[in-house]
């Protein structure tokens, strides 16, 4: 499998607690997109809803597998129990990129514009047939979202050339933000400053997400 | 010349053609209200039937368009779903 990641010690309970805040982030964008969905009936808003609902699972797994690792090998005396805990450890870190992974090829799929499930199923067996075939899946892993990340970034700085709407440029740095993250976390084999690094990068694209969102729905409610 | 309209800015205005008319009408009045072209208009009808915004009612000469509780939430709610389909990028 290779890394997927390297941190420092210190900061284990820090990522717990990040990536939950991650999870519950991107689960209010899912929850309200989908409400928007609900009056819309318009599948770019489904659409949208699915990628976070992904995302969001993908760090509740990352954050569950994480807690139930450190408790598991700080409480584990036996080789058999420490063997559980990595294994699943494996688990939770394939359950957090194919989740992940998925989030983002639906987000992309959206900014396509093209309402073809074959488009759809090319994008997403490239992806996962490579970090399946790949000796060193964590460094793809990373490399792809990045790729992603940076094309939805690149998408959101077209529409706001097009609109000049102030909340796509929070949505622009948001995934701006995103995307250094996960150049940070690739860049953990080296030295696992950058998850740290990483982390902070992505509080900041979250909370813009967060802030852009609370943004849309104040304003929505308040032109009654 | 205006700018041009997106999807959920021609739902609404078709809609709240609909609405003006006591919720419900025929389909000529809302080809002459919508500012669209026929075709545009059967696209945009056969849409909002399936999603069930709207029911056709068959008559013996004709039929009308009567919008549904599912149009009238659309109506009611289209600054927040405008509001949050800006601010994604998603129109």
């Amino acid at each position: 499998m290779g890394y997927l990641y390297s941190l420092p010690k210190w900061f284990i309970i820090y990522s717990i607690g990040f990536e939950f805040v991650f999870a519950f982030i991107t689960l209010l964008v899912a929850i309200y997109a989908y409400k928007i969905y609900r009056i819309s009936c318009q599948n770019e808003h489904k659409l949208f809803s699915l990628g976070f609902f992904s995302i969001s699972f993908s760090y509740i797994m990352w954050f569950l597998l994480n807690l139930s690792a450190l408790f598991e090998l700080n409480e584990s005396t036996s080789a058999l129990n420490i063997t559980n805990a990595i294994n699943y450890i494996n688990l939770g870190a394939y359950a957090y990129m194919i989740f992940f992974l998925v989030g983002l090829v639906i987000l992309t799929y959206i900014t396509l514009k093209v309402d073809s499930n074959k488009t759809l199923a090319l994008i997403s067996s490239i992806i996962f047939l490579s970090i399946f075939l790949a000796s060193n899946k964590g460094s793809l892993f990373y490399s792809f979202s990045a790729i992603l990340v940076l094309f939805l970034g690149i998408h959101y700085f077209m529409e706001y050339l097009d609109k000049r709407n102030p909340r796509l440029a929070v949505m622009l740095a948001a995934f701006i933000f995103l995307f250094l993250g996960m150049v940070d976390l690739l860049l953990t084999s080296f030295n696992s400053v950058y998850f740290v690094v990483g982390h902070l990068f992505m509080v900041i694209s979250f909370v813009l997400i967060l802030f852009n969102l609370m943004s849309a729905l104040k304003n929505g409610k308040k032109k009654k | 010349m205006g700018k041009k309209r997106n999807k959920l800015e021609i739902i609404y205005d078709i809609l709240s053609v609909i609405k003006s008319k006591n919720g419900k009408i025929k389909p000529t009045h809302i080809l002459y209200k919508s500012n669209l072209s026929h075709t545009m208009m059967e696209h945009y009808l056969g849409d909002l039937l399936s999603k069930e915004m709207i029911r056709e009612i068959k008559l013996k000469k004709g039929k009308t368009y009567e919008i549904t509780d599912k149009g009238f939430s659309y109506l009611s709610k289209y600054d927040l779903v405008k509001g949050f389909t800006e601010s994604f990028g998603l129109d």
